[in-house]
Parts: C-alpha cells; structure tokens; sequence
C-alpha cells in the first residue's frame, strides 16, 4: 500500500507510463506531469482529437506556452486520465485546445478565480495587467475555467510556508525581468495560494470535482511517490 | 422535412408599427425541388416598449422574451398549417411553452394569431415529418445531432457560437430559449453552456438552459450532475 492508503498498484495503473500505454490512449484528454529538477514538478494537458496525434500543451515559463506533439517525451511525463470527467466533457476541452492557437502568457503567482485569464473563444491570454500571470498549474485552471470546470476547490484553498519559499525563487528563475513592473507586482502575489503540477494530476484521480486541499496534497504526495517508482526503473 | 424561415428577423422588424412579415418555408430534404411550400406570415404585436417603476421610466426587459415567445408561436401555426391542425391562441401557446415569464402578459397589449398566406405549394405535407423552425446555427446542430455527432462537429459547434457571439448576442439569448433539447446529441446539450459559460453573466436564458438540459439528460439516465459538473452551482 502507497503511505496514504492507495494501493500501490493502483495509482501505478492510475498513472500512466507512455512507455507502456502510449499517449495516444489518452480519451480525449488528460494531464502529463514531469520532474524538471530534484524539488520542481511541472504539469501539461495531454490531449487527442480527431485523428491527430496525442498533443501536450504547456506554460513552461515566463511568456512561454508550448502547444507540440506528446510524442518524444515519453522519458519525462507521464500523464493521467481524468476520472472525474466522462468521455464528452473532455471531447469538448480536446476540441477547444485543438482550436487554440498559439499564445504568450506571463509567469504569474498568484492566481485568482474568475480572474478573466483567458478568451473564451480563442482560449488566448488576455490578462495584460502587471503583477497577473500563470503558473504551468494555473495555466490548466484557467483553461478549465473557461468552460465551467473546477478541478480544485480553490475558493478554500490555504497558502504554506512552504509556499512562500517557492514563490520566492520561482519568480527569480523563471525569466522575468527584475525590473519590469510586472515583476516587482509578481512579489507582492507572495503568500498567496499555490496549486502545484502534482495537485493538478491529484485532482485527475479522484473521481469527483473540485477536490479539497488535504486530498490534494495527499493524493499530490502518492502521485510523487508513484512517479519517482516508475522512473527510476527507467530513463535513469 | 425541415421549416424554417426568417423569424428570427422579428425583432428588426420593430419600425413597422410593432408587426412585420416572416416567411417560413416548409421543404422535404427527401427531394427538395418537388416538395416545397413556402408560406408568408404577417402579423402584428403590441407590447409596451416602456415600464414605469418607482418614477422612472424603463426599457422593457420582456421584449426578448416577448419576442421569442412570438417566434415559437409562428413556428406552432406553421407546424399547424403543415399537419391541417387548429393553431393555437397565442395566450394558450405561451401559457404552456413560457411558464418562466408570466410577467410579459402584462406588457403584451394586443396580437393577432398571425395570418397565413400561401406562396407556392407542390406535395401536401404531413405533420409526422414535421421539424421544428429554429435558428440556422441551431438548426445546423439539429441537423448534426441526427446523422451522429463526430469530433468535427465539435469543432464545428464552437465555430458556430462564436459567430453568434459576435454577430448578435440578443439573439443568441434568444435562441437559447427556443432550443428543443431533446433533438441535440447529449454532446450538444452540454457543450453549449460550456462553450456560453463566460458569458453566463450576460444571457439571461443561459440558466435556463441549464435546467432544460439538467432534465433532459435526467430522463435519457445519462449522468446530469456529472455532465453538468461546474455549471449547476
């Protein structure tokens, strides 16, 4: 049994390996999760339309979104169903990301419900004020968002000190220029609530919307574990 | 058989003293040339433009409504005319087909049941192949409902609101009421309120619809809380 009660098995069935299920037997959509660094964990959507390709779209850093082909990847995400959600809702999100052009969103902290991120339409940033942007975790809320989906339940979510420690050496590394205004607005959005890339795939295993913060981070822990089980057998 | 015709043009019908005319068409897609009447509809509303609440004079929000209602009744006399049927009075028609806005009655002053008058006719036509009269967008989802929703009509559904979207929003208001849920694919009947729901705030019908397909997933045992899953809040 993984710490928090899930079956091992289960959550290594839950999380999928594309080395064994490829990411072309995503139902329409889902979410790919990967380790960039030792403590850093970065989320994507995974999704599939039509006859096209398994696709990832991802905000990767500071006014840096990727939209590419899943395959090649396969040594770094791997990727979740989401199980709260039925055929039909995620052929609607796949559509609309399959419409959605490319974009240029700004690195941001702090994340706000109904924050009006993105056009519903073209599913393109439009936020442009200063000290207002998206994580690579938010980036999927918002989109979601978009079309009525609440993945976490945000409203209640808490901020962490260890948090406040991330947020702090997120912004100096992730490209932003210390001098812009957005930047130095970007620190005053430290101490607000973060949703982190494993929150996101937590949320793609539980079989109801939104989740609460401790299932998150519990389910977000297990996802982890899972994680660094199955890569290091592989792509050592 | 589909009917449709410009009703959905009633509303910029108001400067001809509150009526105007609408065409329906009434054609058999079995052969189309052969099997087509095409009827015009003349008709008249008067309803106050006009409330006064508390002093203050206000634009009357029925209009939409009162409009919409209208168009729904045009399209009942015209399945009539099709199936030989007696029409029904506007009262009745909108006493069972608009519960929700009791509150128009009072600003609808006077109507006329509208009158028919035939243009051409070929084939007689038979109620049992009657579809209903809708807007072309939603007539274009009918129409894909029927022959089977594939990903491209998904594709296609987004592309077809956001024209409406920039096109006429009133109308897309409107439209959402006239919806005869039962004839979308569930793929629809929940795509359409997602697709509207950052604009919820700004159609009024946008609930509604929520509740219509609420119900009518329900009754096709389809799962609507979890269809729906964001929306009913």
């Amino acid at each position: 049994m993984a710490p928090n009660g899930f079956c091992m098995d289960f959550l290594i069935k839950m999380l999928n390996d594309p080395l064994h299920n490829p990411y072309d037997k995503v139902h329409y959509f889902g979410f790919a999760i990967r380790r960039v660094t030792a403590s850093q964990w970065h989320v994507g959507m995974l999704y599939k339309f039509g006859a096209a390709e398994a696709r990832l779209r991802h905000q990767c850093s500071h006014d840096y979104l990727r939209d590419e082909e899943a395959k090649g990847h396969e040594c770094h995400f791997l990727w979740v169903d989401i199980a709260a959600l039925d055929d039909i809702n995620k052929k609607l999100i796949a559509g609309k990301l399959t419409k959605a052009g490319g974009d240029k969103i700004p690195y941001g902290i702090g994340f706000q419900e109904g924050g009006s991120y993105i056009d519903n339409e073209t599913l393109r940033y439009i936020n442009t004020n200063p000290g207002m942007g998206l994580t690579c975790a938010s980036y999927i809320l918002a989109v979601l968002a978009s079309l009525g989906f609440r993945p976490l339940d945000i409203e209640h979510w808490k901020s962490t000190e260890a948090d406040i420690a991330w947020q702090t050496s997120i912004l100096l590394a992730v490209g932003i220029p210390h001098q812009s205004e957005h930047y130095i607005k970007e620190t005053n959005n430290i101490g607000a609530p973060r949703f982190r890339p494993e929150h996101i795939v937590a949320s793609g295993l539980e079989s109801e919307w939104p989740i609460d913060q401790l299932t998150a981070e519990v389910r977000g822990s297990d996802v982890i574990t899972v994680y660094c089980s199955i890569r290091s057998r592989q792509c050592a | 058989m589909l009917i449709y015709s410009n009703a959905t043009k009633i509303s910029d019908a108001r400067p001809i003293s509150m009526g105007g005319m609408v065409d329906v068409v009434i054609e058999d897609d079995a052969d189309e040339l052969d099997t087509e009447s095409q009827f015009r509809v003349s008709w008249i509303r008067v309803y106050s433009e006009n409330i006064t609440t508390q002093g203050t004079t206000l634009r009357s929000p029925f209009i939409a409504s009162a409009d919409m209602m209208l168009k729904g009744f045009l399209r009942e006399i015209a399945d009539g005319v099709v199936s030989k049927k007696r029409a029904p009075t506007l009262p009745s028609y909108a006493t069972i087909n608009c519960p929700i806005q009791p509150d128009i009655f009072p600003h609808l002053l006077s109507w006329n049941t509208g009158k028919f008058s035939k243009l051409r006719s070929t084939t007689p036509k038979t109620a049992a192949s009657t579809k209903v009269l809708s807007y072309g967008w939603v007539r274009e989802l009918y129409q894909a409902s029927e022959q089977g929703v594939v990903d491209n009509d998904i594709i296609k559904m987004f592309d077809l609101i956001e024209e409406e979207v920039y096109k006429d929003r009133e109308a897309l208001n409107a439209s959402l009421l006239t919806i005869d849920i039962d004839m979308l694919a569930p793929d629809f009947v929940v795509g359409i309120p997602r697709a509207l729901y950052p604009l919820r705030g700004h159609l009024a019908n946008w609930r509604g619809f929520v509740v219509k397909a609420k119900q009518s997933l329900s009754r096709k045992g389809l799962g609507a809380e979890r269809l729906l899953h964001g929306l009913l809040d």
